[in-house]
């Protein structure tokens, strides 16, 4: 009897028809592919604008203008560099009017090597002045580090909690990990400057290491100065002032809103692109098993004339049809989000590397119910584009079907 | 002739498990060109020493796992005894195993932003995924060919 079941007799249909079959399948597979990857990467590129917006912290960064576009390179994407501005320079540009609060920071690189425990970018900071890392500290419930401790990004995750951590010839206590930004934070570790400033010395050692600068030593010097300028202030009029004051010592001032602006470059242009994309590709999908599906089941007017005839009702022979179109776009969606699966979460960071734009998948429980929808939405379109072959299949009169199937 | 198809499938099966040994014991050198920076080619050393990248040996031991699964698959499909066949999927599953397990003990770097932690482990996780769930298969297939087989007197 169970040869004669709504299910069993669509699988019989599946089987027979196995060309047509892995077609519908294959183009379901595709269209959800499709789908999900870009809702994916949209989300995440747009989770990696928020997170670097949050973690930034402050009005503007000043930096020597030799670094290039080393900050962005480190803050964005996590490509460690070193590069020094004269402490003495720092302290100025602290002073300057329109200057709320200013902290400096320490950038070394360390190298991949069996003398470090990782190629990461080192941060020093200041915790005396600093408004920038100690906020996040604290709001990650982690614990400040002291001189010879350090707090590790998200991507560090062969370190633990309590273990050292070799940075060239000293070893670190690892006091705090922080959690994952999509930022280049995830590969910085963050030590305060009295650490830092051994570090340097340290790093000094080092053939390939980026050298002083002539007639500084390493308490003569820091990478960028982090400011927050007063809000009666021109913040555009003020960057000039900076840039133009502070020409002939190679300074540069950075304003935040552009590295965030960095981070979400097109990011509008890219999500609208991507709903219109997902949309027309869905659309054409339906259209296109529409189309397959009156044109397979005119072919097949024969068989449900003899089914009607045996005493198969409307609802049965409609049931069949679109049970036959959801078992194969189902399988076709499943394929696509375990295709995206394979590649979303082992190649994560190679995405974002290639991205090179801060890049945050979203959590678990987020991706869940985007996978969720996607498999719903990919299944759904062949139901929906055979629901009006089967309601036609089931309206007409047996003997019709049976002379017109020929 | 039941028989014949499933040796032919036996052989298909081997062959590509083979096919995926290779890629594991090449990717790492060949495709992703780790070698040229492993080695303390270009890398910063302190004066008088000489330096290596952590994944080194990661790389080592993908590359001899990878040929030690070749080399198994490529004998399998020459195996005619449904016994010698089932020894030979049941070695590949451990071999599959292997290509995931031993270049992670051997070691990667500790940043997830190096190459080897990005592209190389997850793709011989993948391979060996892929060589564990092959030869599941072909060991559940031989295995159930061999209870079917008739009992010699």
């Amino acid at each position: 009897m169970s040869r004669f079941t709504t299910a069993a007799i669509a699988w019989g249909n599946i089987s027979h028809k196995r060309f047509r079959s892995v077609c519908i399948v294959l183009l379901t597979a595709a269209t959800t592919l499709l789908i999900t990857g870009g809702t994916w990467l949209g989300l995440s590129l747009r989770n990696g604008a928020e997170s670097t917006r949050a973690r930034l912290g402050a009005d503007a960064i000043a930096i020597p203008q030799s670094s290039g576009d080393s900050l962005e390179g480190a803050l964005l994407m996590g490509s460690p560099s070193t590069f020094y501005l004269s402490a003495d320079t720092a302290e100025r540009i602290a002073l300057l009017d329109g200057v709320e609060r200013a902290t400096p920071q320490l950038f070394i690189s360390s190298f991949d090597s069996d003398h470090c425990a990782a190629l990461v970018q080192i941060i020093g900071y200041d915790p005396a002045t600093d408004f920038v890392v100690t906020p996040w500290l604290v709001s990650s419930d982690v614990a400040q580090p002291q001189y010879g401790e350090v707090v590790i990004g998200g991507n560090l995750y062969n370190l633990k909690l309590g273990g050292k951590m070799p940075l060239f010839s000293v070893e670190l206590n690892v006091v705090g990990v922080l959690d994952k930004t999509g930022m280049g934070f995830d590969n910085s570790v963050f030590v305060d400057m009295e650490t830092a400033r051994m570090l340097l010395a340290e790093y000094e050692k080092y053939q390939g290491a980026q050298p002083l600068p002539e007639g500084l030593g390493t308490q003569g010097v820091v990478s960028a100065v982090l400011l927050d300028i007063d809000d009666g202030f021109d913040s555009l009029a003020f960057q000039r002032s900076v840039n133009l004051g502070f020409r002939d010592e190679g300074v540069r001032l950075v304003a935040s809103q552009s590295i965030v602006n960095d981070a979400s470059k097109n990011l509008g242009l890219i999500a609208g692109i991507l709903g219109l994309l997902i949309s027309s590709l869905w659309i054409l999908a339906l259209f296109v098993l529409a189309v397959i599906f009156t044109l397979a089941l005119d072919g097949r007017r024969r068989e449900f004339g003899i089914l009607r005839a045996v005493g198969a009702t409307r609802g049965r022979l409609s049931a069949i049809i679109i049970t036959e179109s959801a078992l194969l776009c189902g399988a076709g969606a499943t394929i696509a989000i375990g295709a995206v699966c394979l590649v979303v979460f082992p190649y994560g960071e190679l995405i974002e590397r290639a991205m090179q734009a801060a890049y945050l998948p979203p959590a678990s429980g987020a991706a869940a119910g985007l996978f969720a929808a996607c498999l719903l939405l990919g299944a759904s379109v062949g139901p929906l584009a055979s629901l009006l072959s089967a309601v036609r299949i089931g309206r007409d009169e047996a003997f019709a079907n049976i002379m017109e199937g020929g | 002739m039941a028989k014949n198809v499933n040796r032919a499938k036996d052989r298909a099966t081997f062959a590509v498990i083979g096919a995926l040994g290779i890629a594991a014991a090449t990717i790492p050198y060949a495709v992703y060109r780790l070698i040229e920076t492993a080695g303390g080619g270009g890398m910063p050393a302190m004066r008088g020493m000489t330096m290596s990248m952590d994944c080194q040996d990661a790389c080592a031991a993908a590359a001899a796992v990878g040929a030690a699964v070749a080399a198994v698959a490529i004998a399998a499909m020459f195996f005619k005894s449904i016994k010698l066949r089932l020894g030979g999927s049941i070695a590949l599953l451990a071999g599959g195993a292997a290509v995931i397990a031993v270049p992670r003990i051997a070691g990667f770097c500790e940043s997830a932003g190096m190459a080897c932690r990005y592209i190389t482990e997850p793709t011989l996780a993948i391979l060996g995924g892929a060589i564990i769930a092959l030869s599941a298969v072909r060991t559940a297939s031989a295995a159930l060919a061999l209870r079917k087989a008739p009992v010699s007197p």
